[in-house]
């Protein structure tokens, strides 16, 4: 069984994380196409090269980010998403927003 | 003494000779000693013959004495296919013969062999392949003529569990090599797990003759052994088996009824080498053996393996193994030697002093059996004219053993799952193993090293290229190169007459594999499987070099270029106990679940949870699940809801993050208040709802899906790992336990417990929230309704929850309180039109299909699925989830049955299926939800259902809820 | 809303575990239910100060524990996580203490975990061979050491493990699924069988 090295608990078997996707890039909602919307869902390249993927650490409750190569399976590197994310990201408001009722 | 074949000590390494055991054989008693295999103890009574081949039926008796042919598979009484020759004899074991018709010794159907020119290679395929259906008539004769032994029926499950074993350095094989690498690695510090196979540690060197005098090998593992035991850090495994190679070095290691799960740093494959048999006509005839088989029969169990044995041999090791036998007292007539002259001369003389004939550039063209066909009686010697060429005739030698030394194959089956190449050099024969991934290391005769000293050497370069890796200090071995030749290069001799057998297991002859490329399989990989050479018991152990460079000389080709065919796990074969182990089956108990046993429910798994289904008998569920129903409907009735997911949202951003991940409006939500809170994914469909309780400004109680939350949770920390909002998420779904008081009696039972909270209608109304205290446990009040009666959910801290459920019953028994079960809430929830969701949706349901656009806030900047949402609602919609009514009368709809377009069109379109089917005496009919086609879905339509045999019933499309439409029972009392 | 104290009827927990449908088996690993000690969670970048504040001294790194006072333990579960166990059942006035004056703080969350995990404690020298029959992480004695914690999967439940020591003698608290926790007692005494 594999084993991967999670960065907040060292070295760990394969089935102790779930794996959580690609890291994409989600377009604007609000502007971008059906059809760029669609690919950010749906599809994947699926090329051999080095891919950023989520992996979450079952038992500690832990999401990190594992860097592989998909023809060779080699973990290149895992490290805190915070890296990569270290902003507060916000969503703009639809320009017809419309306050929201209280109910 | 056990047998008449028996040599004296120190012969024997592997048996107790003050120890006889008694055993029986097709019926017939045996003696053997303590230590004997079962092969070995019917060899010390002359009785080679042990099975019948696969195919033709051919007697057959041991031929490495090491399990690594499928000749001496047997049955015991409650075990098929065990190898006679690693099964190690009990008291008043029960052994027969396998796959025979009569008796092992007349076996009606060995007249098979005659037959065997009419089934030639790839019979089975090409003769049963037409006309179609032929194979399943004759399928159930085949497989009776080509049965390997019965499982016992009433067998009884064994314990058989796993665990893991952590090392420095795991060694696969403790021969001089493994046991070399393992003293260099534990010198240096490391944990060192050395695993063998056989009960005593020293491989090769239990049995093999390394040098003219004999005293080298057993000097030398006498030594390599004491050391090995004394050393603290080096954990031995003997009998075991390293079942398979794993990423990074996991390793399942068998051994009794345990398989260890073996974590190594580094891993040493020292397993040595398959000594390989010579092809050609009758090598299959009792007494025909490897030169390797009879020095383990002398030396491990002290059995004179012969009277008269013939040597051939392809290599120098013939010739030790002709010394060995004759210093044991086997008269050796002579040594046939396929090469042209020895590498050793020395060797060469001092057999021929022994009075030993040598002939060189010679085999053996044919066995010959004796008359009962039970054994070696004589071989035939043709002088070699060229590559697999022999002259016309030759002399007949009488003999009652042949040993052969072909040469050896690397045991490279765990290196080449881990990914490594096997290469052969066509001139010098030899192998060699490359590629091999990190941390992964290969040592001894496994590495085509043979000579002893640089076998030693190699265990110890292994070992530290190990402990480099591992920053362990290491003094490089010095450089030692070998260049013994083993391998013959072509020890294939075709007869005319055929049965010269390259796979003992499948019954394949050289022809069979040369028809095979004729018939245009060139790829090793492709003849493999149409002539099933490789795919027995012994997997390729043998047959995979003749069968390369058969193929290859057929095809025109190198061995290098065709190949070997793939080795897979397991090694050799394992129970499904091993792989199983004990069994692990984590199940979640709610905090009451004692007292529903003791109530009598019926306990049906809900997820990992155990639930109660109802209180009562399974046999009376229908009336149950109305009693229940009707309780809570006229009075009142208790639920336990602890299996339902709870998530707590805590921090300045509280109300944006949930406003973020579900479909509503939540950033206004009062204090105090709860809304329906609907979970789309980013394809917009509905994964998940509960319910969101505001407790604070900053603090969100949010409900989910018993078998959704987990997910859920998970989704939202990966959203805030990206999101950076200020907040704190937490999964209490185990913290929180909670039960449903409901009915009309609910506030009645509630204000006897809870006296700090005012429960009327006007401070506690319909969909509000409340904290208060229940004798000191604190308790969340959430007003629901669900169930579709005045309801009040009660939240606990867990370790309160068979405490909080107790004293609510005491305090419903004098309105008749009684708790009812999961099966009833679905009835209660389904008259009220609730959706369950993953019951009443799929991978695709958006929530216009599901009516819930109400909870759906489009005009907020974003929610997870927003964008997918506005999509697929502006799309044409093709489905939509509606109520259903049948007569009581009519056939009810099982869950899962299909929606049709049109009742009495047998080809037309399946437009949905039922999601939710019940009776419900508070209606009065069969009651349900389904999905049905975006034109099916007019009030007071009716649509067809295809139910259990065919049978179409209409069902009656009714507006949502079936009960209460105005809600009056839930919200204003 | 009011403070929600989950410190508070400490005499009304009532373990889940239930002894009666369990085989006792000898064995030379002792296995206590301490579900019911009292415990608490802190969790927030404002965590450590605030548990310094407090007095109550935290390890220096994510997975580690430290035993303080007698009878209580502090483990680190990552930068900003903290759970702090009474080990004799003694120091519940402390531990309600601590989450009463947690209350109002910023950038700090009390955590659920004395009703979210049950809680053993485990003791004899076969312990960590045990827990090789059921756990993938090494717990040997050579390798797990005094103050380690481990986040991992016990008996394919998600766990957390560490080893403190008192009066010269090591122990090991597991903390599970509470939900499990018949579960894991009867797998772990399964697993303990064998060492007598």
């Amino acid at each position: 069984m594999k084993i991967m090295n999670c960065p907040l608990n060292g070295p760990r078997n394969i089935s102790e994380f779930v794996y959580g996707g690609e890291v994409k890039t989600m377009p604007n909602h609000q502007t971008c196409s059906d059809k760029e919307w669609a690919e950010y869902v749906f599809y994947s390249d699926n090329t051999i090269r080095i891919i950023t993927e989520w992996w979450y650490h079952a038992a500690s409750g832990y999401w990190f980010i594992a860097e592989r190569h998909t023809a060779s399976d080699e973990i290149l590197k895992t490290y805190d998403p915070s890296e990569l994310f270290n902003q507060r990201v916000d969503f703009e408001s639809k320009p017809e927003l419309a306050e929201e009722q209280s109910v | 003494m056990s047998g008449q074949n028996r040599l004296p000590a120190p012969l024997g390494l592997y048996i107790t000779r003050d120890k006889s055991v008694n055993f029986t054989f097709e019926g017939k008693t045996y003696q053997g000693l303590e230590g004997d295999t079962i092969a070995s103890a019917l060899i010390a009574n002359n009785q080679w013959l042990m099975s019948r081949s696969f195919k033709y039926h051919r007697p057959r008796g041991p031929l490495t004495m090491a399990g690594q042919d499928a000749n001496t598979l047997v049955q015991l009484s409650n075990e098929p296919n065990v190898l006679a020759d690693r099964q190690v004899i009990s008291s008043n074991l029960s052994v027969t013969g396998q796959n025979y018709n009569g008796t092992l010794e007349k076996d009606k159907d060995d007249k098979l062999g005659y037959a065997g020119r009419f089934m030639p290679v790839g019979f089975y395929y090409r003769a049963f392949y037409k006309p179609a259906g032929v194979w399943d008539k004759w399928e159930p004769f085949i497989r009776k003529k080509a049965g390997l032994g019965f499982a016992d029926l009433t067998f009884k499950p064994v314990y058989h569990d796993k665990a893991y074993l952590f090392h420095d350095v795991a060694v696969i094989g403790a021969g001089p090599a493994g046991m070399a690498a393992a003293l260099k690695a534990a010198n240096a510090g490391a944990s060192v797990l050395l695993v063998d196979e056989n009960p005593i540690l020293g491989g090769a060197l239990t049995y093999h003759r390394f040098d003219i005098e004999g005293t080298r090998a057993t000097a030398l593992r006498a030594q390599l052994t004491a050391d090995v035991l004394k050393h603290d850090k080096i954990k031995v495994l003997t009998s075991a088996t390293c079942n398979g190679w794993f990423t990074d070095n996991y390793l399942p290691v068998i051994q009794g009824n345990r398989m260890f799960k073996v974590r190594a740093k580094q891993c040493i494959v020292a397993s040595g080498a398959f000594e390989q048999h010579v092809v050609f006509r009758n090598n299959d005839v009792p007494g025909v053996v490897m030169s390797s088989a009879a020095m383990r029969l002398m030396s491990q169990y002290a059995i004179k393996p012969a009277n008269k044995a013939v040597v051939l041999t392809g290599n120098d090791d013939g010739y030790l193994c002709a010394l060995e036998l004759y210093k044991n007292g086997v008269e050796v007539p002579v040594i046939i030697d396929m090469r042209p002259q020895v590498d050793d001369s020395a060797l060469h003389d001092a057999v021929v002093d022994l009075g030993i004939n040598v002939l060189f550039n010679s085999t053996v063209f044919e066995a010959l059996p004796s008359s009962d066909k039970k054994r070696l009686s004589a071989v035939k010697i043709h002088s070699i004219t060229g590559k697999g060429q022999v002259a016309a005739s030759g002399v007949t030698i009488p003999c009652d053993l042949l040993c052969m030394s072909a040469g050896y194959m690397p045991v490279y089956q765990l290196l080449c799952q881990a990914g490594a190449k096997l290469s052969y050099n066509d001139d010098s024969a030899r192998f060699a193993l490359t590629n091999l991934p990190n941390n992964l290391h290969v040592a001894g005769s496994a590495n085509g090293v043979h000579e002893l000293d640089a076998v030693i050497n190699d265990g110890e370069q292994a070992a530290h290229t190990s402990l480099l890796s591992l920053g362990l200090d290491s003094e490089a071995p010095a450089q030692m190169t070998c260049q013994r030749q083993t391998n013959f290069p072509w020890p294939i001799f075709k007869h005319p007459k055929g049965k010269d057998f390259v796979d003992f297991d499948e019954d394949l002859q050289a022809k069979d594999i040369i028809n095979a490329t004729r018939l245009g399989y060139r790829d090793v990989q492709l003849v493999k499987r149409f002539s099933t050479v490789g795919m027995g018991p012994s997997q390729g152990r043998h047959s995979a070099l003749p069968t390369a460079r058969l193929v290859a000389d057929a095809t025109h080709r190198t061995v290098t270029e065709t190949g070997v065919t793939t080795a897979r796990p397991p090694f050799v074969p394992e129970k499904l106990a091993h792989i199983a182990g004990r069994i692990f089956s984590p199940h979640r108990y709610t905090p009451m679940h004692q007292r529903h046993l003791e109530l009598g429910a019926h306990m049906i798994p809900a997820g990992v949870w155990r639930r109660p289904a109802y209180y009562g008998k399974p046999a009376d569920r229908n009336s149950i699940i109305q009693q229940e129903a009707n309780m809570v409907r006229t009075a009142v009735g208790m639920i336990d809801v602890s299996t339902l997911g709870g998530l707590e949202v805590r921090g300045p951003d509280a109300a944006e993050f949930v406003n973020r991940i579900y479909t509503f409006g939540f950033l206004k939500q009062p204090v105090g208040k709860t809304r329906y809170a609907v979970l789309t994914n980013e394809q917009g469909v509905v994964v998940d709802d509960g319910v969101s309780c505001r407790i604070a400004e900053d603090h969100f109680y949010i409900t989910a899906t018993t078998g959704g939350v987990d997910a859920v949770y998970r989704e939202m920390t990966k959203w805030n790992a990206q999101w950076r909002l200020s907040v704190d998420i937490a999964n209490v779904t185990a913290a929180f336990s909670a039960v449903n008081v409901a009915g009309p009696l609910a506030r009645k039972v509630l204000t006897k417990v809870c006296s700090d909270v005012d429960f009327s209608n006007e401070s506690f109304p319909y969909l509000a929230y409340r904290e208060g205290t229940i004798q000191g446990i604190p308790v969340r009040l959430l007003r629901v309704g669900f169930v579709g009666e005045l309801g009040y959910e009660i939240h606990m801290p867990t370790l309160f929850g068979e405490a909080l459920w107790d004293l609510l019953m005491e305090a419903g028994a004098e309105f008749n309180m009684k708790p009812f079960g999961v099966e009833t809430q679905r009835l209660l929830r389904l008259e009220k039109g609730h959706i369950i969701v993953s019951q009443d949706t799929d991978g695709m349901s958006h929530p216009g299909e599901l009516s819930l656009g109400w909870a759906v806030n489009r005009k907020k900047p974003f929610f997870l699925g927003s964008r997918s949402v506005d999509i697929v609602m502006a799309r044409k919609q093709t489905r939509k989830l509606v109520g259903f009514k049948l007569s009581a009368q009519s056939t009810r709809p099982k869950e899962g049955h299909i929606v049709l377009a049109a009742a009495n069109q047998a080809d037309c379109a399946i437009t949905g299926n039922v999601t939710s089917s019940e009776y419900s005496s508070t209606v009065g009919a069969n009651i349900g939800m389904a999905f049905v086609g975006i034109d099916q879905q007019e009030v007071g339509s009716t649509f067809p259902i295809r139910v259990d045999n065919g049978e179409i019933v209409m069902a009656e499309v009714v507006k949502l809820p079936f009960y209460d439409a105005g809600n009056a029972r839930q919200e204003i009392i | 809303m009011g403070f929600y104290n989950l410190s508070s009827a400490p005499e009304l927990r009532k373990s889940m575990l239930n002894l009666d449908t369990t085989a006792s088996i000898h064995s030379s690993i002792s296995m206590k239910d301490c579900s019911v000690f009292s415990r608490v969670g802190f969790r927030g970048i404002g965590a450590e100060a605030f548990l310094n504040a407090n007095k109550v001294p935290v390890p220096a790194k994510p997975n580690q524990s430290l035993s303080f006072q007698e009878g209580l333990v502090v483990l680190r579960l990552s930068k900003s996580e903290f759970w702090l166990m009474s080990t004799n059942n003694q120091n519940h006035e402390f531990i309600a203490a601590l989450e009463a004056a947690a209350q109002g703080v910023e950038n700090l969350y009390r955590l659920y975990c004395q009703h979210s995990h049950a809680c053993f404690l485990i003791e004899g020298q076969d312990t960590g061979t045990m827990f090789a029959k059921v756990c993938g992480v090494d717990l040997s004695a050579q390798t797990f050491n005094v103050g380690d914690v481990v986040q991992t999967s016990v008996a394919r439940i998600s766990a957390i493990v560490t080893k403190q020591t008192q009066d010269d003698s090591d122990y090991i608290l597991l903390f599970a699924d509470i939900a499990s926790v018949q579960y894991l007692w009867e797998a772990l005494t399964d697993a303990s069988a064998e060492f007598a």
